[in-house]
């Protein structure tokens, strides 16, 4: 960190020194590979840069070049809390189905992370997915409706680090309309979707016709 | 590795190609800005409007009113359902790279032309990348000033840009000591296909430079000084990237590991002896592979059920009403008889409820 300037989070920096040490740390138990990850060295001015070699030479494997932006800075998201609503709840997994629609969490007062997207305090959006109500009653994302703009999104990750985020619009659209690159599309900065059920519930043509989803972006530091 | 390869070389590229601008003499320089950048990859529209089919016009005409009328009916009943975009859809973002080999460390100045609280990013240095900001849309004079010279100092080098809404900028001052330039390179947000990443080069490198991806395509050749590359489409893995001077025998060689869903820039720079260096960065990054669809996020215990009359064709909205009320009023006395549901019991988890 020496004097870098507008660093990616620079308050979390040493954060994420501390998980790519202990990352290393556990994956020194296992993988005996020796490939250097990526994790961390962004922290460093010029770490990312490959040195030159004299022509002919570079024969040999080349090195690995840290890539600046993907430190792995997150654990697995393992809660969400939306504090002005009360919604509080565990967050699981979530795959695809074989037919590429994104699973509906199996528990209904759980909500699901989709695993196959960056997780929270990653770039990118993360996705997590939670039921509006159950058949009988309420659900993990009751009242998810009622979020404004401004409001604070909380993720808890499997370490123990809350990545805050700031909703920024929430939108409505019919499933078969489903806004899918503006929610799973490549974003520069940090992002959290948040997407359950809304409209008319018809049990006949698959229960409820429109998708909530609530976009919301990493808050600045200290807000 | 004959996967979904595009050489952006020689190979289709589907994406727009990146402009980048040069100063011109004496003043901030003219830029393009390519609208189509950001479009959505849409069908086209085929349906030409107001040229109905003979025969079909009057029934498609009967079901255009009846979707008008519900419409109407949908927007006079739910006020504020559909919760209009806000803000985000008037921001953009930027970043600064500072690959001018010999120019000072410089603090960058991005100022909206429509008046507003300038950005700053400051103490950028040769080889810096900044992260993205995010500013409101419109067009920003952008100035280099060398660090702690102060705002009212005479830039070393400046130009402008024009950020678009949900669209990324890159700004890089690049060559040579005193022949130091500002270039504009407009960023791709657009998605690889699913298992892909997208890569691209920009040059901060003095001399004409080629890149190759080992085992895949030619990302680069003879790229100039500030030039940028279209994207090429990779698997997402470890790849070897090649680079190499056009005349001369400067090279150098890297592995970089592309995740699925991500966009990366690569950057060939002077290594300050006479050589070449990489580097690279991830620009953003999207889901592995985009699911289908929406989602299945409801059980329904919440809602009344429209399935039963409340098909749209005709039935009155009175008998909707109706039904609704006679759903809540049977919902609500079979919840007074069985509190233990409410209570104790939770239903049922989707996995084996929904079939």
């Amino acid at each position: 960190m020496t004097g870098a300037p507008a660093r990616r989070r620079p308050a979390r920096a040493p954060l994420a020194v501390l998980v790519a040490g202990l990352l290393l740390a556990l994956t020194a138990c296992g993988s005996t590979s020796g490939a250097p990850t990526d994790a961390g060295t962004g922290a460093s001015r010029g770490a990312g840069t490959a040195t030159s070699t004299p022509s002919g030479s570079a024969s040999s494997a080349p090195d690995d070049l840290s890539v600046q932006g993907q430190e792995d800075a997150a654990g697995r998201p393992v809660r969400v809390e939306v504090p002005a609503l009360g919604i509080d709840v565990a967050v699981g997994r979530l795959g695809l189905r074989d037919d590429g629609v994104l699973e509906a969490p199996p528990r209904w007062q759980r909500a699901g992370w989709y695993a196959g997207g960056p997780r929270p305090g990653e770039t990118g959006p993360a996705v997590i997915a939670g039921h509006v109500d159950s058949p009988t009653g309420p659900a993990a994302f009751t009242g998810l409706s009622a979020i404004a703009p401004g409001d604070r999104v909380v993720v808890t990750d499997a370490a123990g680090t809350r990545h805050v985020f700031v909703v920024t619009r929430l939108a409505d659209s019919p499933k078969d309309s489903f806004p899918t690159r503006a929610v799973y599309g490549p974003t520069p900065d940090e992002e959290l979707r948040l997407i359950t059920c809304s409209g008319d519930y018809d049990s006949d043509a698959g229960g409820y016709q429109d998708n909530l989803v609530v976009y919301a972006t990493a808050a600045e530091e200290g807000a | 590795m004959t996967d979904p390869v595009t050489d952006p070389v020689t190979g289709p590229v589907t994406d727009p190609v990146i402009r980048t601008t040069r100063p011109l003499p004496g003043g901030i320089p003219v830029h393009r800005f390519s609208t189509s950048l950001h479009q959505p990859h849409h069908e086209p529209h085929r349906t030409p409007r107001g040229v109905p089919a003979a025969g079909r016009s009057s029934s498609r005409r009967a079901r255009n009113l009846l979707v008008t009328a519900l419409a109407v009916v949908l927007v006079a009943l739910a006020p504020g359902l559909a919760a209009p975009a806000a803000a985000a859809d008037r921001t953009g973002w930027v970043r600064a790279g500072h690959l001018a080999p010999g120019t000072p460390d410089a603090d960058i100045t991005l100022t909206p032309l429509s008046g507003g609280k300038p950005v700053v990013l400051r103490d950028v240095s040769y080889r810096d990348v900044t992260d993205y900001v995010q500013v409101p849309t419109g067009t920003y004079s952008v100035a280099f000033r060398a660090t702690g010279s102060g705002e009212d100092s005479q830039p070393m080098i400046r130009s402008s840009i024009r950020v678009g809404a949900q669209s990324a900028t890159t700004v890089v001052a690049t060559g040579a000591q005193g022949d130091a330039s500002v270039q504009v390179v407009y960023d791709d947000l657009t998605p690889p296909s699913s298992g892909n990443a997208k890569v691209r080069l920009v040059s901060g490198a003095t001399v004409p430079v080629t890149a190759q991806v080992v085992d895949g395509p030619l990302l680069a050749r003879s790229v100039n000084t500030g030039g940028a590359t279209g994207y090429a489409e990779v698997p997402a893995q470890a790849w070897t990237i090649d680079l190499s001077a056009r005349s001369g025998d400067a090279t150098a060689s890297g592995r970089v590991t592309v995740r699925a869903g991500g966009v990366y820039t690569l950057f060939a720079l002077d290594d300050g002896d006479g050589g070449l260096e990489l580097m690279a960065v991830r620009d953003s990054q999207g889901t592995s592979t985009m699911p289908t669809g929406g989602v299945d996020t409801g059980g329904g215990g919440l809602a009344a059920d429209t399935s039963a009359n409340a098909s749209t064709t005709g039935t009155s909205t009175a008998a909707v009403a109706g039904t609704a009320a006679l759903a809540a009023l049977v919902a609500l006395v079979a919840a007074s008889l069985t509190p233990a549901l409410a209570r104790g019991r939770r239903a049922p988890d989707p996995g084996g409820a929904r079939r």
